[in-house]
Formats: C-alpha cells, structure tokens, sequence
C-alpha cells in the first residue's frame, strides 16, 4: 500500500489495551480507505498541580510514562498487518489536552476515540474529555462505543438528516463496509406531517458522498440501500430499525456549542436503546481553533 | 401592643455577606485540600508504604490539624497586615476571597499553574487599596524576600539531601536517621496552637520545656530549648534507625511515611490562611468569635478538599514519584517541611507547590542531568507574576465597582 511518511495520519487514541483492538480495527478500516497509516497515540497525563510538570515532555516520556510504553505495546500488537502502524506518546495537563496536541504534531486525518456509556452520566454527555474533543478536535473525529462490538458486520445503518457530518459518517461507513463486504443503509426518517421530498435529498446527498469518497484497495463496489421511513418519534423509529444492522453510524448534530447538545439529542435518545456497535461521526470542518486553544498551545510547547 | 420584629436593611447585607464570605472560605479551603495538600503522601503511595485511600484520609486529618493548631500566624497576616489604616469590612473580604477563588477556579479549569498564595495576597491587597488602606510596605518586604529566597533555599535544601542519601561512604544506616534527627529537631520547636505560651498564642515543644525549668539560659542560649532540641533529635535518629538496621527498604519506606505525615501536617498549617485571612476582620472584630472558630472553618473545607479531591491528583503522581526513587522523594519532601516551618513561624502566606517543584528539581540536579524544562519553568514563574499582579489589579477594581453598586464604601 502507498504509505509516506509525510501523509496525515488516522490517530487512535487508546487509554485501555482491553479496548484497543476494537479502536485500531476502525482506524485501520479509514486508513485503508483514505491510503494513510495509523498512528496510536497515548497521554502521558501531567495535571499543572504536579510538580512533574516542570520537565521537559521528552524526559516525561523517557522517565515517567512506563505504563503508557507497555500500553501502546498492547495495542500494537492486535494491530491488522496491512496497514502501517506508528506509535506516539503524548504529554498533556489532560487526556484530551494530549490527543489535541498529537492531532495539531501530526497534522491528522482523523481521530478514532473510545466512549463508555455509563448510563447514570449526568454532568457530561461523553464524559469531559470525549466533550472537549468533539469541540476542539480539528479532524474528522469517530467516536466509537466500546464493548459492543460486531460479531461479523453485514450491514451498516447511517441514519442522515444532512448537515457536516454526514460527509465523514458515510467514510466511516463505506470503510468498514470494504473491509467487511457488507451493505451500507442509507435512512431518513420523518415525522407524519413533514414533506417527504427533502428526505429523499437527504438521502441521495448521502449516496453521492459514498460513491466520492476513496474506492477501497478490496474492490469498488459497495452495496447501498435508501429507505425513508415515517415516524412520529423520531429516537424511537431509528432505535427500532437497529436490530436488523450490525454496525449503526451516526453523524452528530451539533447545534451550538451548549454542552448538552453536542452529541446531539437524536444520538443522545438512540444510544441507550440499542445494543449495536455505534460510532458517532463528526467533521473536522466546523470546528476553528478557539482562542484559549491557541493559548494553550503556547503553554504546551516545550 | 403588637411588636413586630423588623430586620434592618443593613443587618440584613451584613449577614448576607457573613454567609457569602463563609462560602468562599470554604471553596478556597477545599481547593487547597485537593490541590496544594496532596503531594506529600505522593511519594510514599509511589513507594507502596500506603493505599491512595488511607493517604487521602490521612491528608485531610493532618492538614486540618496542622490549620488548627498552626494555622493562625498567616491567617492573621493575610487579614491585618497586608493593608495598614482600615480595617477589612465584611463586602472587602468577600470581594478578596472571591477574586482569589475566582483565579483558583480559573487555574483548574484552564490547567495553569495559578498559586492560591499569590492570588490571595494579591486579592487582599487590591480589596485593601480600593478600600483606601496605605499600603504596608514593611510586610511586602518581607514576604516578596521570602517568596525569592524560596526556590534556592528548597532547591538547595533538596540537593544536599539528595547528595547525602545519594554518597556511597555514608551508609543509609547513617543517611536517614541523620535526617531523620534534623527533621525531629525542627518538630521540637514547631509552634503549636495547643501549646500554651507566656507571650504568644502558639508555644513549641521546646519552649514549653524551657519554661517548665525556668529558662535556664548561658549567653542568651536557652539551654533547656537546645536540650530538648538535641534529645527530640536523638529520639528521631534512633527511632528510624531502628527501622533502618533491620531492613533499609523498609526504613526508608517508614521514613517516607512520617515525613509524609508531618508536611502535610505543615502545609495544612501553611495553607489554610489563605482561605481564613481574609475573614479576621469579619469573625474576630464585628462577630467577636475567637480566632480557633475561623481556623476550624478552614480546616474542615481542607478536610473536605482532601478527601474528596486528593485521590485522583494522588494517583496521577504517585507513579511519578515512584520512578523518582525514594531518596529524591525523601530530598522533595525536607525542604518542603522545613520552608512551610519557616513560612508559619514568620507568618508569611506561601505556595506550597511552588515550594515542592523547586524541590523536585533540585533533587534531579543531585542525579546529573535534571531534565528540566527552561520553558515550562519560564511560564510557570510568569503565571506567578501576572497571578500577583492581575489578581491587585482585579482586586482593586471589583471592590471599586461592588461598593459603587451597593452603595456602600
């Protein structure tokens, strides 16, 4: 496969090695797709408050990020053989602090990240680090939940309503759907009393971002299928039509920068009543770097 | 005839900022009990002589023992002698203590080193400013002398120590006790709140002897003080050597414990001014409750801080510490008890991780190469200014603005 070294990598972020497999699966499925690598990024974790924090980051590496070295052992080693694998280690205040400063070093792709959904979560929707990612990353970001895995993928659902999002949704999709041969649904749903014919855009914009997207070095075909389904809630129809897909993608529907409505309120209500393996797609293109980023950025240097 | 029992206007303002200046106390305490409290057990967790869990509970149980019992000497700088000519009103104090919370909870959420000392006595001496107090250049002078000499005495401090336990002639049979004498010769003339005293409210170990044999002094040396100095010394010496005879592991990994113990012990009685200071004025003279019932506000926020927060910051550098070794560990924690000794018994507010990473350096300079960021030290120390400098400025400006507001000056 082409692979140079100067191309944008797909990172992965990884903080369990019980959970790397299925994270370095994904990013290899883009990097495939997208002809790049993968690069494996763990967080050396360095609050301000410890004094550990005066030293040089390499020194951080060198000395005191034992734990991380074996970590990223761990996920190398469940890593598929045909894509090319680097490995990094970050220093950072927080989790997400290191993850954002290795997508601006590498100039990454995109991030594929893990989320554990404890269900009684009420002051943050992923967890604060996963929310201060899905703010400031600036790549495509995958957010994929972990422990539900496939058991063989046949079928993917990316339920589309337009937007940004919809773009790296569909990449996801057909990159999995490559690795897997298996068919990509397309699905609209609207509630009774709303015009049909927008759906039915919706959906075709989604076609056509398959087909523009990068064929896969296993063949170019995917199967696709488009459905506009009708539906007085919204949540409740998509979480219905989820058993019958393997893998379900969703694009966020950010509105705002409220916390609350980060993920979205149609993820949001679907998550917790489905099983399948979901990712959370959203694109690196509405996000700017804020102020206080750039600011920080200057603390972290050095 | 019917009474009715009206509350003033003003009574009612009064206590509105009693309760919203006892919030910010509390606040400004438990951040202290989570951040500048947790790094003495840090080392010995690292070296698996205790659980994070039991760490944590011991911290909070210390360090509030230590505001007690300590805590009194930089409470009382913070509030009367940052400012001479006015008093602190009850709308001052809360000012003060919510700018300074303010920067606290700015340094948490954005991850820069914010210092709860600098932001304190900054805040204070702008509220002071504002409130049309001189300002007491005396005090500043000694306290900004302190804060400067700081870093080369911690860092000096930890280098020699480091180089002691470091020397292959000085066996750690000797090293460590003989530390360990210097520690317990300096804990013989700690001042306490529970030890009574003729002239002062806090009294030492040492003093109360001298005065029990009646001062007995040769050249205006207190014999009784230096005798009670060298015998807590003998009694330290001999304790960890014990310890050290029958197994140098876990010698030192006992050593590391009761160091442990007593920095946080200090640093309780070092902090907790900074929550406390501001409302002297507002509990000693309008309230006229003695100055312990301020202090045990302050510490039970510590223990709070402590237990709720010290965990997750114990756990992320432990490891740290454990990689360190236990002897730069030891060589971290020395100055850091005997610099906040030093601090309280002048009664000068100070940053106690200031005092820790000046010590973690200067032990990583005793091993050769130290490692040692000049960037992220050079941002560290500006953070510390622009805290000072901002939080004078804020200060004087956000009293200016409330007074205006509420009518009041």
């Amino acid at each position: 496969m082409d692979y140079s070294p100067e191309s944008r990598p797909v990172l992965v972020a990884v903080a369990n090695p019980q959970h790397a497999e299925q994270l370095v699966r994904t990013a290899s499925d883009l990097a495939r797709l997208l002809e790049s690598h993968v690069t494996i990024v763990s967080v050396a974790v360095k609050p301000s408050s410890s004094p550990f924090s005066v030293y040089k980051d390499e020194t951080i590496v060198e000395r005191f990020a034992q734990d991380t070295q074996e970590l990223l052992d761990a996920a190398i080693a469940v890593a598929p053989e045909d894509v090319p694998i680097e490995r990094e280690i970050v220093v950072g205040r927080t989790i997400a602090d290191g993850v954002l400063k290795a997508i601006r070093r590498t100039n990454a792709r995109a991030l594929v990240i893990g989320w554990h959904d404890s269900r009684s979560r009420t002051d943050a929707i992923l967890g604060t680090n996963l929310d201060q990612l899905i703010e400031n990353a600036q790549c495509d970001l995958y957010v994929e939940r972990i422990g539900y895995e496939a058991n063989g993928v046949d079928s993917i659902l990316v339920p589309v309503a337009g937007g940004p999002h919809v773009r790296p949704a569909t990449l996801v999709a057909k990159a999995i759907a490559a690795r897997n041969d298996a068919t990509v649904h397309f699905l609209s749903v609207v509630e009774p009393d709303v015009d049909v014919d927008a759906a039915r855009d919706h959906l075709e914009a989604g076609v056509q971002l398959l087909e523009d997207a990068p064929d896969s070095p296993f063949g170019p075909d995917i199967r696709v299928e488009t459905a506009v389904r009708t539906g007085e809630d919204v949540p409740v129809t998509i979480a219905e039509l989820a058993p019958d897909h393997d893998v379900i993608v969703f694009g966020v529907t950010r509105q705002g920068s409220i916390q609350r409505r980060l993920v979205g309120s149609i993820p949001q209500r679907v998550i917790p009543r489905i099983d399948e393996t979901v990712i959370l797609a959203r694109s690196g293109a509405v996000v700017s770097p804020s102020r206080l980023e750039k600011f920080r950025g200057f603390w972290r240097r050095g | 005839m019917l009474e009715l029992t009206v509350v003033p206007a003003a009574t009612l303002t009064f206590w509105t900022f009693v309760g919203l200046a006892t919030i910010a106390c509390l606040f400004m305490a438990w951040s202290l009990g989570a951040n500048s409290n947790s790094p003495p057990f840090a080392p010995a967790i690292g070296a698996n002589a205790v659980s994070t869990l039991r760490a944590a509970f011991l911290i909070g149980i210390l360090a509030a023992a230590g505001a007690v019992t300590q805590g009194g000497s930089i409470s009382e700088t913070v509030g009367a002698e940052l400012i001479s000519g006015v008093a602190i009103t009850p709308l001052a104090a809360t000012t003060g203590l919510l700018v300074a919370a303010t920067f606290m909870s700015f340094g948490v959420y954005s991850g820069y080193p914010v210092p709860a000392a600098f932001a304190t006595t900054g805040a204070m001496v702008g509220v002071g400013l504002s409130l049309g107090g001189e300002p007491a250049f005396g005090t500043y002078r000694r306290i900004v002398t302190f804060w400067l000499l700081v870093p080369p005495s911690s860092g000096g401090i930890a280098f020699l120590t480091a180089k002691l336990l470091r020397r292959d002639d000085i066996p750690e049979t000797v090293g460590v006790p003989v530390l360990a004498a210097v520690v317990a010769g300096i804990l013989a003339n700690i001042r306490l709140g529970v030890i009574p005293h003729p002239d002062r409210s806090q009294g030492s170990v040492a003093e109360l002897v001298s005065h029990a044999l009646g001062s007995p002094t040769v050249l205006g040396v207190d014999l009784s003080v230096v005798g009670a100095t060298v015998v807590f010394a003998a009694l330290g010496f001999q304790f960890i050597r014990r310890k050290v005879v029958a197994s140098v592991e876990r010698g030192i990994r006992s050593f590391l414990l009761v160091l442990g113990g007593i920095v946080a012990f200090s640093s309780g009685g070092s902090q907790v001014g900074l929550a406390t200071g501001p409302l002297e004025a507002l509990y000693g003279t309008e309230l006229g409750l003695p100055s312990v019932v301020l202090l045990v506000i302050g510490a039970s926020g510590i223990l709070a801080g402590a237990w709720m927060g010290a965990p997750r910051l114990l756990q992320a550098t432990s490891r740290e510490y454990a990689q360190l070794g236990v002897r730069r560990s030891i060589a971290a924690l020395v100055p850091g008890f005997v610099i906040a000794q030093a601090a309280i018994a002048l009664g000068i507010p100070i940053s106690f991780n200031n005092i820790i990473i000046s010590g973690v350096i200067g032990g990583g300079l005793a091993a050769g190469s130290a490692g040692v960021s000049r960037r992220k030290i050079g941002v560290t120390v500006l953070f510390w200014v622009l805290t000072l400098v901002t939080s004078i400025g804020i200060g004087f400006g956000f009293y200016r603005l409330l007074s205006t507001l509420l009518g009041t000056s």
